[in-house]
């Protein structure tokens, strides 16, 4: 083989794979063995999207059947307080709203998580749960609503 | 050929970013563009959130509003604004970013719909009677 077959045939698809590997990688969590892509919209200022994908793979190694629940339910992890209730009208269910772990949006594929710095492993188990938690919310809307 | 297909991907552009439809029920808005985050996406997941979760909401908005400007407005980041008789349209707008809490956005989309009506029905404006829908529309929609 001269130097322009293996080009061709290893090195030049190897750079493709690593270059749209990359890309998937920075703002989304890729798992290509479970077929399993979630974007996630981290906050660059208060929160921490390593310790989100760190989050997916302990699920993933504690409970299969809710990351496989949360692959195909959820889409998009977004780094977010919640708000629950308009500030105007009810301000202690606002703050109530913005200090919850996370919550779910009816009519998405979308789920919410408080935003944190921390990197504890308490940390990542708690995001774990709230994975888990709240795209059950995901998982019970669509199959009520079915494909729309 | 290849002009038909340039067609083709020009339209759908266009109708990704400056158009919602909804086939079922013929509701059509138009959005302009947005001049900072060049989409609208935010805006138009949150009306399809209307209609799958809060149908009268989402009624009211294809019956009294035909754009959505989703540029910076009075209402703020974050916020809306509804300016009667700004055009000949039915316009309201949503300065909310394409990265924004998306229950937020229904309930920012609901309350100025809410203005538009009240103006439509040459009522004074109401900021708690809408304040109250955006509420509703937050309750509805926001689980945890």
């Amino acid at each position: 083989m001269n130097i322009k077959t293996i080009m061709s045939l290893f090195i030049l698809p190897a750079f493709l794979l690593a270059t749209v590997w990359f890309f998937i990688s920075v703002s989304s969590y890729f798992d290509p063995l479970d077929w399993c892509r979630i974007g996630i919209n981290g906050d660059i200022m208060n929160g921490n999207e390593k310790t989100i994908k760190a989050a997916l793979g302990l699920l993933k190694k504690t409970d299969m059947a809710a990351y496989k629940d949360l692959c195909r339910w959820v889409d998009r992890i977004g780094e977010k307080n919640c708000i629950i209730a308009d500030q105007l009208i009810d301000a202690k269910r606002f703050q109530e709203g913005w200090d919850l772990p996370g919550c779910y949006v009816n009519g998405t594929k979308t789920i919410y998580i408080k935003p944190t710095k921390s990197e504890s492993p308490e940390t990542i188990e708690e995001r774990a749960w709230a994975l888990k938690h709240y795209s059950a919310f995901s998982k019970t809307f669509w199959e009520e609503h079915g494909r729309q | 050929m290849k002009i038909f297909i340039l067609a083709l991907i020009i339209a759908a552009v266009i109708y990704r970013y400056f158009f919602y439809y909804d086939l079922s029920t013929g509701c059509l808005i138009k959005l302009k563009p947005s001049i900072i985050e060049l989409s609208s996406a935010n805006i138009k997941e949150s009306i399809k959130i209307l209609k799958i979760a809060v149908p009268d909401e989402y009624e009211k908005l294809c019956a009294h509003v035909d754009l959505i400007n989703p540029n910076f407005s009075c209402g703020g980041t974050g916020g809306g604004c509804y300016v009667p008789g700004q055009t000949p349209q039915k316009e309201i707008d949503i300065s909310t970013t394409n990265d924004g809490f998306l229950g937020w956005t229904a309930a920012v989309i609901a309350h100025e719909t809410c203005h538009a009506i009240q103006h439509e029905e040459e009522r004074p404006f109401n900021e708690d009677e809408c304040n109250e829908i955006g509420n509703y529309v937050l309750e509805s929609t926001v689980v945890y």
